[in-house]
């Protein structure tokens, strides 16, 4: 036993004892630990720690290179989050809304340069559209006379027309 | 302190993964954790065991190790293994019990092992160790082996320093009347 925990052993002792049992109980102690000194354990066989020294080296160098392997899948973690925050902060010009919504107008009218009969046409197709979802609605809240497959029949016909029309132009 | 500064530039070398320096740790701890091995398990073949993974743990857990008294921090480990093995060896007693009836049926592989171990000449203080019970025992021997304050036992067992203390004298008293008896 080492020198510095045994100095403290009687202080420690009367912490919870009187000072007479104290002193019995450091008595006790100090003779059962000569008796440990007298009988020293046996030593490990030098092949045990042969085999340990060869156990830690193989343990040690495994250490290091899952350390390395570590390190190299930090340094590209590292690389990827990078790149996202750099994407982040600097994204791709998004495209213009405008271009969307066009797309779903004839090119027709898109494409002309005749301001006033543009006008007319758009103002024609916009009526056949809320027409359209004027009957949508009769059809779903069934206030018409007109029965759903019939009525189905009829909306897709009106639809093809009214594109075929425009693409010809004749909007 | 030359001694200290010794040790903490073979421990830095530890930590930098230098294998020759876990090999001065060894030859500078295994005859004491050996000792306390042995005189818990009274087996040397097991205690070859305990040395070789305390020595294993020291090496996947040397980045831990933030100063203060190495031999304190070693022993920690070292009983942390005795505990373990201890809970590792009653679970396979219960496994065992819920085969008694298939193991009595076969050879005692158990009993062969003793009779092996029968060769070992155990000495005097290992056959009265061994009538302590083994959290008894493992509190002396750490005291003995390691540079452990009361305190630090204490706080490593979970249990009141006054606990610690009473139980150590209680064992070392009974142990010094067996070996005087």
């Amino acid at each position: 036993m080492n020198d510095n925990a045994r100095e403290n052993l009687l202080e420690l002792l009367r912490r919870f004892m009187d000072d007479a049992a104290a002193q019995a109980a450091q008595a006790d102690i100090e003779a059962a630990e000569r008796v440990l000194e007298a009988s020293p354990a046996p030593m490990p066989s030098p092949q045990t720690v042969a085999s340990i020294k060869a156990l830690t080296r193989a343990a040690a160098a495994r250490k290091h290179r899952r350390a390395q392997v570590f390190r190299s899948a930090m340094a590209t973690a590292a690389a990827v989050i990078v790149t996202v925050l750099i994407g982040r902060h600097n994204p791709a010009p998004a495209p213009r809304p405008g271009v969307n919504f066009a797309s779903i107008l004839p090119a027709a009218i898109w494409e002309s340069h005749d301001i006033a009969a543009d006008d007319l046409d758009l103002a024609y197709f916009a009526s056949e559209i809320r027409q359209i979802e004027a009957q949508m609605h009769a059809i779903d809240s069934q206030e018409t006379e007109i029965r759903g497959a019939d009525a189905l029949d009829d909306l897709e016909m009106e639809l093809t027309a009214i594109e075929t029309e425009f693409w010809k132009g004749s909007y | 302190m030359g001694r200290s500064v010794e040790l903490a530039r073979i421990i830095d070398g530890c930590k930098s993964g230098d294998a020759d320096s876990f090999a001065q740790v060894v030859d500078m701890y295994a005859g004491r954790c050996y000792g306390y091995f042995y005189r818990l398990t009274g087996d040397r073949d097991l205690s070859d065991e305990l040395l070789s993974e305390l020595f294993i743990k020291l090496v996947e857990k040397i980045g831990s190790y933030k100063g203060g008294a190495f031999e304190s921090w070693l022993f920690k480990i070292a009983s942390n293994i005795f505990h373990d093995h201890l809970r590792g060896k009653q679970r396979r007693r219960k496994l065992l019990d819920g085969h008694r009836a298939q193991l009595e049926l076969e050879p005692d592989l158990n009993e062969s092992r003793f009779s092996d171990e029968g060769q070992e000449r155990l000495d005097r203080l290992q056959v009265h160790l061994s009538r302590l019970d083994p959290d008894t025992r493992d509190l002396i021997m750490l005291r003995f082996y390691s540079e452990l304050s009361f305190k630090e036992i204490a706080e490593h067992r979970s249990e009141p320093i006054g606990t610690a203390l009473s139980k150590l004298h209680r064992g070392l008293k009974k142990l010094r009347e067996l070996m005087e008896g």
